[in-house]
């Protein structure tokens, strides 16, 4: 686990965008759970040719978070790093 | 016997006759009530479809369908707005999760259809030559889409 809680995820460099609620929980599974503690804030650093989030992505990919500690825990704990703003916009109106 | 069969119905008759009208009161009270919330339920929901038409399908949907476009490198691109807009619409949507839990899962499914489409054909080259099938597909998903809420509002 990297000691500021963070992960960060990799995807193929010709993807451009995430889509599929299946998707966003294979994501998690494969690259998030094992590797934050949700039980304090942390960090998911989606890479600089990540543009773009489908709506059923974000909901896929906090699926098991917003299970596991809530949905407003969730809000409070979760940080975006990306170069795209828009990202963290996303994914914040859709777990609202 | 016969006058103990005719004095019980004489009973019967007359507790009929001094009970009918509470009775028949009391069920154009229920109907009353039955007709005045169907209509309540009506008239919101006829208030939310107008906002829904308002502020998406006549207005952003359409304008902001009209951004997305292909650029040089064959990459789809100018569908933030568009796909901001769907998610909105989601949100705005919500409110039928507690009048028709059915409409709402059925109409989220094909909003998110129509982003989770887009969002993945962003990823591809798309060539020349199939980029109108790209665009036409997510048009006849849309229209779809209008045919869905517009054949529910007029239930």
């Amino acid at each position: 686990m990297a000691s500021k809680n963070q992960v960060d995820l990799v995807f193929d460099n010709t993807i451009r965008c995430l889509a599929g609620y299946d998707y966003g929980v294979t994501v998690f599974d494969k690259q998030i759970k094992e590797h934050i503690d949700l039980d304090k804030s942390y960090f998911l650093h989606f890479p600089k040719n990540i543009i773009s989030l489908s709506t059923s992505f974000v909901q896929g990919l906090f699926a098991k978070i917003i299970e596991s500690i809530g949905k407003n825990a969730t809000i409070e704990r979760t940080n975006i790093l990306s170069e795209n703003d828009t990202l963290k916009d996303k994914v914040l109106s859709n777990l609202v | 016997m016969f006058i103990g069969v005719i004095e019980t119905m004489r009973i019967i008759f007359n507790f009929i006759c001094n009970n009918l009208a509470p009775i028949v009161t009391f069920v154009c009270m229920m109907i009353t009530i039955y007709f005045a919330r169907k209509n309540n339920v009506t008239n919101i929901k006829s208030a939310y479809f107008n906002d829904i038409y308002d502020r998406f399908l006549f207005d952003s949907i359409p304008k902001y369908w009209n951004l997305i476009e292909f650029d040089k490198e064959l990459h789809l691109i100018g569908f933030e707005k568009f796909t901001d807009n769907l998610s909105d619409f989601r949100e705005t949507a919500l409110f039928f999760k507690f009048l028709d839990r059915t409409f709402y899962n059925d109409l989220i499914k094909r909003i998110d259809d129509i982003d989770d489409y887009i969002n993945e054909q962003a990823n591809y080259k798309c060539h020349k030559d199939k980029q109108s099938i790209v665009l036409e597909k997510i048009n006849l998903k849309l229209e779809a889409l209008y045919l869905y809420i517009d054949h529910y509002r007029m239930k």
